[in-house]
This record gives structure tokens, sequence and C-alpha cells, in this order.
């Protein structure tokens, strides 16, 4: 019944019954089972308040003020840093030159290794890492940290086996942990180096392309924020809050691995034969200012770039290192003359073998008289006296803004971290005085970079347009790929002009090609440096400045820069050596490499030969005809 | 206030224990918080049960991005060595470890195909 007050309680089986029949009854007040819900609810509600209470205190743990909720809140919700993938360098025909994996460290916590179980584990550790035990017991028992790394980057299959055993729950291993960190890995090692620069620790560019594009190969890092078990892992059902991570992007380089490959092998030949103490060769694509190769010695392993002193991995002995150019510098006087109109292709200089200006007794390298000499004489010559009496017609001012013209004194641009400017020294310069004028004349009292020169003359070459120098070919992110646009600087000066100093440069490289023929042809006279193509090149043999004033008397830097073919040339060539030993002025040194050189990317471009351009001993190279 | 009770006669008993059945079947105000509380039950089993496969699908979820972070660790390292195995000095030492080396000069011919028939040759001859 509905409105009566009390309940009969009836059990399902039947109940004894009393002795006059009735139905014994249960009477439950309604009064008293509210009283019991209402205790049962304020004890619940107890209970409620006292644990939001604890939660919320603030408690003295080892030394700390703790607050309880924080704490749970910190020990379940994570914040986890995504680390983005650093972008693949490749050369220009896919090969990969470097690229990041992930890669383990072993890391123990020493206060969960007791001593007794320390000696254990390092005997099974240095078992596997080939580290001595002893060393690793000392590790493991050192509890002054609960993080030490034992050994980084250990190969994968270490630390697969280490992770299987772990897993396998067996104790050999008990208490040390693998971790995975993202390495900076160059599969080509010492190969392009110095080009290429290194990655530290902490995953940034220190040095190269990898310094120079560290904002947009790294990427941007994303970040989870979740609730996470005991294992680290994010709960599925826990509340989950991602921002994926920005893989960086991919480079690809206009170094071509063939010359690359070509330019290194020839440089440590040569150094390796004259005891030298360094060198650098670029090659140059005229026409669109692409670095095809840069190789340089001393050279590093970028892998173990910590290994090395920082002079040799943080700066490119290319563009970051300058030097006086020494007698190549002519090609750009001869230019600059032909180009003011200060001097025509036959006006005429008297070479006296020495010449005195300001007080100084200047001369040629052999203090020999050549006579009257046109610029293309100078430069076949490479007579000082003229060079010296040419730039004096040129004149101060505009020697100098061409000098500014063909880039000297100031970057190239080249996308290279730490790119040096060089040192030119102008009427502006505090302590000039007009000696300096001469001596820059024949590339004397003038810092260049390898990169500056090469391209003022890959300027000459490609008829006086100027390319902007540069070694990233394309930007890529998955397949979407972003192309680098030549880009013509300037005409420094008219193709007239430049064809002109062309032609000479091909008669100065004829002069020194018995360097490398006289053994071959037996003959000591002017020949093609390389049989079939006509190239251009000009010699150098530079002084080392001293830094008090002078020069060093017991070492040079011999070079030749060039290129090839004269006409319509595809590449310019630098080749410098450091302090030759064997060779006193370094041409000898240089010459044979520029030839080699020259000579293998006339075969690489399937250029055909032109028969008549070799001398008597000459091979030049077999011209069939398609259908005879 | 308390159901009075009296005496019956068997027959009235069980007229009487009849028409208490539907009373007690019908447990009255009770009726409503029992299927209140079966309802509640059935809910929070529905939640569990959702939870728990929840749960299940998170986990599972959690063990294939561990394996996923070992596979692409294993792409890594075979990248690896497929980049090692291609770099260029690699393969000119394994050519030069083979006996191959570059053309000399008196071997080289040139052919000039600017000026020849441009009709293509055919592939298989009849």
């Amino acid at each position: 019944m509905r409105h009566s007050r009390t309940y009969t309680y009836r059990p399902a089986r039947a109940a004894p019954r009393r002795a006059d029949g009735a139905v014994p009854s249960l009477h439950i007040s309604r009064m008293r089972l509210l009283i019991v819900l209402v205790a049962v609810a304020a004890i619940m509600l107890r209970v409620g308040i006292q644990l939001v209470t604890l939660t919320g205190e603030t408690v003295e743990l080892n030394g700390t003020s703790v607050n309880l909720r924080q704490m749970a809140r910190n020990e379940v919700n994570s914040r986890q840093v995504i680390e983005p993938t650093r972008g693949v360098i490749r050369d220009r025909a896919g090969n990969t030159l470097a690229m990041s994996i992930e890669a383990p460290w072993i890391v123990v916590d020493p206060t969960t290794i007791s001593d007794a179980r320390a000696a254990d584990l390092a005997r099974e550790l240095g078992g596997v890492l080939g580290m001595p035990a002893a060393e690793l017991e000392a590790m493991l028992t050192d509890r002054t940290t609960r993080y030490r790394v034992i050994r980084r980057w250990v190969d994968p299959s270490t630390a697969r086996a280490i992770l299987e055993s772990l897993a396998a729950g067996e104790m050999r291993f008990s208490g040390v942990f693998v971790e995975y960190h993202q390495r900076r890995i160059y599969p080509a090692g010492p190969s392009g180096a110095a080009l290429l620069g290194a990655v530290n620790d902490e995953g940034t560019g220190v040095a190269g392309v990898e310094a120079y594009y560290d904002d947009i190969l790294r990427g941007r890092a994303g970040i989870l924020t979740a609730e996470i078990d005991a294992r680290a892992q994010p709960i599925g059902i826990g509340q989950q809050e991602l921002r994926a991570a920005n893989d960086g992007i991919d480079l690809e380089l206009t170094i071509d691995p063939f010359i690359q490959s070509l330019a290194e092998r020839e440089l440590e030949q040569a150094i390796a034969i004259q005891s030298a103490d360094g060198g650098v060769v670029i090659v140059l694509d005229v026409q669109s200012g692409a670095i095809r190769a840069m190789a340089s010695l001393p050279s590093f392993d970028p892998n173990e770039y910590q290994q090395y002193p920082a002079s040799v991995y943080n700066l490119n002995p290319a563009t970051s290192q300058v030097y006086e150019p020494g007698s190549t510098f002519k090609a750009i006087l001869a230019a600059i003359g032909l180009q003011t109109g200060r001097f025509s292709a036959d006006t005429q200089v008297d070479d006296t073998g020495e010449i005195d200006r300001y007080g100084y007794r200047l001369g040629n390298w052999n203090r020999m008289a050549n006579g009257l000499l046109t610029p293309g004489r100078m430069l076949y010559y490479s007579s000082n006296v003229a060079a010296l009496q040419f730039a004096e017609m040129i004149g101060t001012e505009s020697f100098y803004e061409y000098v500014d013209r063909f880039g000297f004194g100031r970057p190239t641009g080249v996308d290279i971290s730490a790119e040096a400017t060089g040192i030119v020294s102008s009427p502006a310069s505090a302590g000039w005085s007009p000696i300096v004028l001469s001596t820059n004349g024949y590339g004397q009292g003038i810092a260049v970079t390898p990169l500056q020169l090469v391209r003022a003359m890959a300027t000459i070459a490609n008829d006086g347009v100027m390319m902007r120098p540069y070694l990233v070919e394309r930007r890529c992110r998955g397949a979407e790929c972003v192309s680098t646009q030549p880009r013509a600087i300037k005409q420094v000066v008219a193709p007239d002009v430049a064809q002109a100093v062309q032609r000479m440069l091909v008669e100065s490289a004829n002069h020194y090609a018995p360097v490398v023929w006289s053994e071959i042809t037996g003959q000591g006279g002017d020949t093609w440096l390389v049989p079939g193509y006509e190239v251009a090149a000009k010699t150098g043999t530079s002084s080392i400045p001293n830094g008090r004033g002078g020069y060093e008397t017991d070492g040079v830097i011999g070079s030749v820069v060039g290129f090839a073919p004269a006409k319509q040339a595809r590449y310019a060539i630098l080749v410098k050596i450091d302090r030759p030993r064997r060779d006193p002025w370094g041409v000898d040194t240089a010459i044979p490499v520029f030839q080699a050189i020259a000579e293998q990317l006339m075969r690489y471009e399937h250029i055909p030969p032109d028969a008549a351009l070799a001398g008597p001993g000459q091979i030049a190279g077999e011209l069939v005809a398609a259908h005879p | 206030m308390a159901v009075n009770l009296r005496r019956l006669l068997p027959l009235q008993q069980m007229r009487a224990s009849r028409r208490a059945l539907a009373s007690y079947l019908t447990l009255d105000g009770g009726r409503t918080l029992i299927l209140a509380a079966i309802a509640f039950a059935l809910m929070s089993l529905l939640t569990l049960a959702q939870t728990g496969r929840s749960a299940t699908l998170g986990q599972e979820l959690a063990d294939l991005e561990v394996q996923r972070a070992v596979l692409l660790r294993e792409r890594g390292d075979l990248s690896l060595q497929l980049a090692e195995a291609q770099a260029f000095r690699g393969i000119a030492d394994r050519a030069a470890a083979d006996g191959l080396r570059p053309a000399t000069r008196d071997q080289l011919r040139y052919i000039d195909l600017s000026d020849a028939d441009p009709t293509p040759i055919p592939l298989v001859t009849p």
C-alpha cells in the first residue's frame, strides 16, 4: 500500500509461524532507514573531504616542501618533447652525405645497484661493450648520481641484445637502461667534410653547410602532453595534446661525387708526395656558379669532429682562410687594364728584372729581365716587374674599383658558414702607401679566399659575367623541392676583354705544360697542357706573411687557377698547395694536379678532343666518325 | 504504524498471501529505487566495459608506437648501411680492388654523332 507508513517484510521462504498462526512481520521504521542513509552519506562525505584535503596539503619530503596534488599530477602528467629528424644532405647524384639516425646509449642508475651486484653487472657489461670490468665497476658503485652514461653510440646489435635480455626478465643486465638519441652520421667519412661541417651533441650545426642551413635542417620540435603509465608510455584513454614535430628539410648539394672524389684524390697524392702542410681544390661550374667540388686538407672525420682542433673543423680553407694570390692575380690585372682602356693587348712595358719603387727594390722571381712585354707576355713569363708597371698604368682609383667589382674584399655570398672577406688595402685604408698598388699588381699585399679567386677566374671564363657561387642545388620537404636558380651578379668586364684574357691564359697554360709533359715526350718546349683541348691557366707562387710585417723565408704557397675548355668554358679550377717541401716554387706541385683534374673533367663531360691540339708525343684521343 | 494481523482460516490465509504477494511485488516506493540501482549498475558495467576496451586499445596503440619506433630505428640503420655502400670512394676502392682502372688516353674513342642520320636504328632485324 503506497499510503501505509510501515512495511511488511516477508522472506521468500515461509517463516515459522507463531502459535496463533499469524505471519511474523518485520517492521522497519522509515525514519531509521533515513538515519542510516544519512549516516552513511556523512561518512562517505567525510572520507571524500579528507582525501581532497590530503591531496591539497603541502608536506615535507626529503627536506623539500611538496604539494601532494601537484606531485601526483606530475607523476601522471607528462610533457614530452618530440625531437624532429634533422634533414638529410645528399650530393647531386643522390648519395647521402649526412643523415640522422637514432643510436643507443647505455646508461645506469647506480643507486639501484648493490655492491654485490655491481661486480657481476660490470663483468656482463664489460663483455658486451668491450670495456674493462674494473672501470665499469667503479662507475656502477659511484652513487653520487642517479644517471650515468656508460657508453654513447653503441652498436645497435649490442643494444638489442641488452633490451631483449631485459624484456625476457633476465637478471644479467638488471639496472641497465638503453636510451636512444639522435646521431648525425656522415657515411662518406672525411670526404667533403670541410664543406659539410659537423653537428654537435645538442644537434646544432657547428660549421659548413650544417651551420649555414641549421635553421631549416633541424626542423621544429613537437610536444606531446599526456598522462603516462609506469613505463612512461602515454595512456590511451587519458587526455592527450599533440603538436606534431616538423622534420628538417633535406638538402641536395651541387657537389658531383665523381668530381669531388677526383679533386680529393689528386690533392691527397700531391700533398703526400710533397709532404705539404695542406691544400685546396675547387671546381666551379662556370656558367651557373654551382660548386662541383671543394676539397681541402688537412681534413677531419665529421663523425668524430671533437677529436680535431677547432681550427680544423671550424674553418673551411676554401672559404674561411685567406692567402696572397701571387702571380695568379696577374690575370685579373690584365682584365682590369683592358677593361679600363689604360692599356691594350699590344701595350708594352720594359721588364728589367728588377725595379726600384718607394725605397724598395722589387723584382721577378728569378730577377731575370724579359725585355718588352705585352699583357699576354706578362702572363706568359709571370713578370712581376711588368705587372707592377701595368698596375701603375691603371691607377689607384680604377684598379681598386675593379678589384672590388671582381668581388675581392667582400664575401661571395656562398652558402657556407664563416666565409672570410679577404683583405684589400685601398687609399682609404690606414697605413696605405703607393707601393701597395705596385705589389698588388702581382698579387702580393692583398689577401683573398680561394673561392673569391676561382670565382673571379670563372668570371673571365664566362665572358665577363659573374655568377653567385652556391652549394645547395635543391631544398626538399618530402617530394616537394625548390631548386636554386643560378644568379648572374653583374657584367664585370666586357665579353671581348674576357675573351682576350682567355687567349692569353691559354698560352700561359701551355708554357707550364712541360712540367707535366717533358718526362713523357722528352721535349721541354711549350705544348698543350691537356692534349686535344685549349685550357687556360695561370700559376702563382705566393709568399706567406709571418705576422710581423714581413714574409716567411722557409715556405710558399703554390697555386694554379684556370678553366677548361678555354672557349665556352665548363669548369673553373683552383689548386692551392700550402708549403710544399720538395718544390721551392710550388708550381711544379700544383700544375700536375690541375692538369689531371682538367683532363678527367673533359672526359667526364664527353667533350670530344681536337686532334690538332696535340704536340709531339701527345695523344689527344681518337675521334671516330659515326658512319665511316 | 504497524499493520494489524489477525488469524485467518487456511483458505483465507492463502487469499491474504496472494493479495500480499501483489503488494510485495509492487515494492511500493522501493521499486523505483531498485530500478534506478539496476540501471546505474548496467551503466557502470557499460562504462567499465568501454573503459576496459579503451584501455586495451590504448595499450595496443602504445605497443604499436613502440614497435613503430623500433622499425624506424631499423630503417635508419639500413639506410645508413645503404649510404655507406653507395659512398663514391668506397665504390672506387672496390672497383680498384677488382682490377678496374680508368681508360688511358690511347684507349679513348670519341664518336661524333652531330651529323649522324637521325633515323632510329631498328632494335630487331627483320
